[in-house]
């Protein structure tokens, strides 16, 4: 459905849809201001309820990637889907979700209509959601028959029934390999569930108690917070609640378009690589975006990127939407309430047939991390090179934070208590972030946070162990993973889990770093590294429970190597993407995650703090020396200062010598 | 006005080095155009990057031409011509 034809029915227009009427899209813009105390006070009290809507969603599901991991995502939204309010969770989807509203109401608003009681379920990422494990429900919010706004809500459920299990399968070479994909039925039908629809998708998965229970966690979220806005109307009426939808939205965009307006004008670049697409060797790919800032508006082009791959790591155009609005939101317009208003300023040109905008039925699994992962960045870091513009934001510049990540993320299998389960490992989400330029802000947050769910928590292993039929050798933050610069980044977890109790279990791997860098730093500090533990890699050790048993651990590479000269096994070390594939209760699986950009010159770091990163194991003492110039005493005590001042001039003199004009055209 | 962590635009719409005063080059122009780069393998670094015969991209660092402060560190497809990140309006 084309964005510019809705309404079909024009913009002056209402319309009857069964459970009341919906008003023209002019009439609902046009609303009572309300005065600035009551639009503070009925602002943050939305804010308020949709938050404890994502927290019912978040206490009621089961799921490790939803009740541990944070990724739910819940919004208030007005007549026509326009997004009012958002919860902060899964910045990914607040885009994206809009289109499944405007759908419902242009396909099902006679047939069979649109009631009070109803809840509506997608996971379609042509219409928005991104890929078909974000899966979204939402309900009309009816009031005397007029429908005055939705409530949506959207977690990552981690089994679709995909070719694959465990959501995202590196092997799809189609949208219809990627899993069941639900177009708006209702699952719920005035206030009954409609079992024949949700037979549907249990019987399309094969974890159906995961389904359950993270459906059932977005029913009971929208049902609190229908409650809530019920009492809201109640006490203030309905015209303030639906006068504050609107107001917020403007509110925002005004900031938005304020904020850009107090920025410099021009034009800002940036370029982003991938290493992997179907396989068997590396392709190089790229997300390219050319910037322009003119007065209160900011136009995003993505034309120059690469053509779409065969494989999964695609966006359709919802995606690439949602991961410009993890940037904007978290970078640009951080202090700017979340909502559409947010978005009106800016424009977005992705080439139809590009990896930031692919056909339909074109695979998009992957579409989140990669290449949503690098959208992201490329926006992040415009971001931090048009904020240098006006010293008020100067503490507010951020290198990229959401950098590489080599993971056996998915399983699937059975699990030690018996039953076909599928899932995914969160512990990426404790990303290092990116550093800042002044002491403010400084150097990034070791395992913060990955920026499109902002919010999110690192996984209980005992939660993870609990869960999932594997147990945890480690996991750690890992030296060498924060990208070394004046400002450093913040260092990222290496894991390693072997599969225990199961009968029978696999591992899925994605990833990028083997052929090229995904990670990014700014002005001077070098992209971040994927630690010292890599490559990843299946790592059989022989008899490895049985020794378990006995008490042996084996705890960082050097172990691996070890235990395999004395008791037998191999390495072997994984493409960035590779398909399921069975592993056994004799196999580690290692996992690498790049860590935060930095930003300036390494040799501009003050040789104490990089002594402290030293001692907390941030970064080797090779790092220190070769990189930072800065040369640590081996009992780890005290920086040599005579030796890092001749350290530095040499690193300096070898600059001076390899430098050399680009001489092309 | 500041562009870069190192850069600024002067009043005669240079870019200058903050650290040395350096003035590199016009604003309308590409600053890495008039800067000293050098290749670099991401290999060359410590942690785990690519191996050099596996990489498909390497490090361009661009540097101050008179104080040799590392200015920026592009990662790129070999012999690409520098990328013209910063492009200010005036």
């Amino acid at each position: 459905m084309a964005e510019n034809k809705f309404p079909s029915w024009g913009d002056n227009a209402g319309r009857d849809i069964g459970g009341g009427r919906i008003p023209s899209l002019n009439e609902i813009k046009q609303y009572e201001k309300l005065d600035p105390v009551e639009f503070d006070i009925l602002s943050h009290r939305l804010y308020s309820i949709i938050n404890e809507g994502r927290q019912a969603v978040m206490r009621v599901s089961g799921s490790p990637v939803v009740a541990e991991g944070g990724e739910a995502l819940f919004a208030a939204y007005d007549a026509y889907g326009s997004t009012a309010s958002l919860a902060c969770g899964l910045l990914l989807h607040v885009i994206g979700t809009e289109g499944f509203m405007r759908e419902i109401l242009e396909l099902q608003w006679d047939a069979p209509g649109v009631f009070d009681g109803d809840i509506f379920m997608y996971n379609e990422p042509l219409i928005g959601g991104i890929h078909a494990c974000d899966q979204w429900t939402g309900t009309p919010l009816f009031h005397e028959g007029e429908l005055i706004g939705w409530l949506g809500s959207l977690t990552h459920t981690a089994e679709t029934g995909a070719i694959e299990p465990g959501g995202m399968p590196p092997s799809s070479r189609s949208l219809l390999h990627e899993g069941y994909r639900v177009q708006g039925i209702k699952i719920v039908e005035k206030g009954k569930l409609n079992k024949a629809a949700l037979n549907g998708v249990l019987r399309s998965t094969r974890d159906p108690s995961y389904y359950t229970l993270d459906l059932r966690a977005r029913i009971a979220g929208l049902n609190v917070a229908k409650q809530r806005i019920k009492q809201l109307i109640a006490r203030y009426g309905v015209k303030k609640i639906k006068a504050v939808m609107q107001q917020d939205m403007d509110h925002s965009e005004e900031l938005a378009r304020a904020k850009l307006k107090s920025l410099s004008d021009g034009t800002w670049r940036a370029v982003n690589y991938g290493d992997w697409d179907i396989g068997p060797g590396p392709k190089l790919w790229k997300v390219m975006l050319t910037a322009t800032k003119e007065g209160d508006q900011l136009t995003l082009d993505f034309t120059g990127s690469s053509e779409a791959n065969e494989g999964p790591v695609n966006c359709m155009i919802w995606g690439t939407w949602g991961s410009i609005f993890v940037a904007i939101a978290s970078q640009l317009f951080w202090e700017i309430p979340g909502n559409a208003g947010m978005v009106r300023p800016l424009k977005l040109i992705a080439p139809e047939g590009s990896l930031t905008n692919v056909r339909f039925l074109t695979p998009c699994v992957m579409c989140p991390p990669l290449p949503g992962r690098h959208i992201s960045n490329v926006v992040t870091t415009i971001i931090a090179k048009m904020l240098y513009t006006n010293e008020k934001y100067w503490g507010d510049i951020n290198a990229p934070w959401c950098t590489m990540s080599w993971m056996g993320s998915f399983w699937g299998g059975t699990t030690q208590h018996g039953y076909v389960s599928a899932g995914m490992f969160g512990d990426g989400w404790a990303r290092g972030t990116g550093a800042g330029i002044d002491e403010g802000r400084g150097d990034g947050c070791d395992t913060g946070a990955l920026q499109m769910t902002i919010e999110s928590c690192i996984p209980d292993v005992e939660m993870n162990e609990l869960m999932y039929p594997f147990l945890y050798l480690w996991r750690r933050e890992e030296v060498d993973t924060a990208a070394p610069g004046r400002w450093r980044g913040g260092a990222s977890v290496s894991l390693a889990v072997v599969p225990h109790n199961t009968p029978s279990v696999t591992i899925a791997f994605r990833g990028t770093g083997k052929y090229a860098e995904e990670g990014q730093s700014l002005d001077g500090a070098y992209p971040p590294s994927l630690g010292r533990s890599g490559p990843a890699a299946i790592v059989r050790l022989k008899n490895l429970k049985e020794e378990m048993a006995k008490g042996v651990k084996p705890n960082n590479i050097e172990d691996f190597k070890d235990y395999i000269i004395t008791k037998g096994g191999r390495f072997r070390y994984v493409n960035p993407f590779e398909a399921s594939q069975r592993v056994t209760e004799n196999d580690v699986i290692l996992s690498l995650n790049a860590g935060g950009g930095g930003t300036g010159d390494p040799l501009d770091r003050e040789p104490d703090r990089v002594l402290v990163d030293v001692q907390r194991h941030i970064f080797s003492l090779e790092m220190a020396k070769e990189v930072f110039g800065v040369i640590i005493d081996a009992q780890l005590e005290a920086v040599d200062e005579k030796a890092t001042k001749l350290k530095r001039e040499n690193i300096i003199a070898r600059r001076k010598e390899k430098g050399k004009v680009w001489d092309g055209d | 006005m500041r562009i870069h962590y190192y850069l600024e635009v002067d009043k005669e719409n240079k870019i200058k080095c903050l650290k040395c005063g350096r003035v590199i080059c016009s604003a309308s122009e590409n600053y890495k155009k008039h800067v000293p780069r050098a290749e670099v393998w991401p290999s060359e670094l410590p942690g785990q990057h690519p191996a050099k015969e596996d990489a498909l991209v390497l490090y361009y660092e661009y540097y101050c031409p008179g104080c040799f402060t590392l200015l920026d560190v592009e990662i790129s497809e070999r012999g690409a011509p520098p990328l013209w990140d910063i492009q200010p309006k005036f």
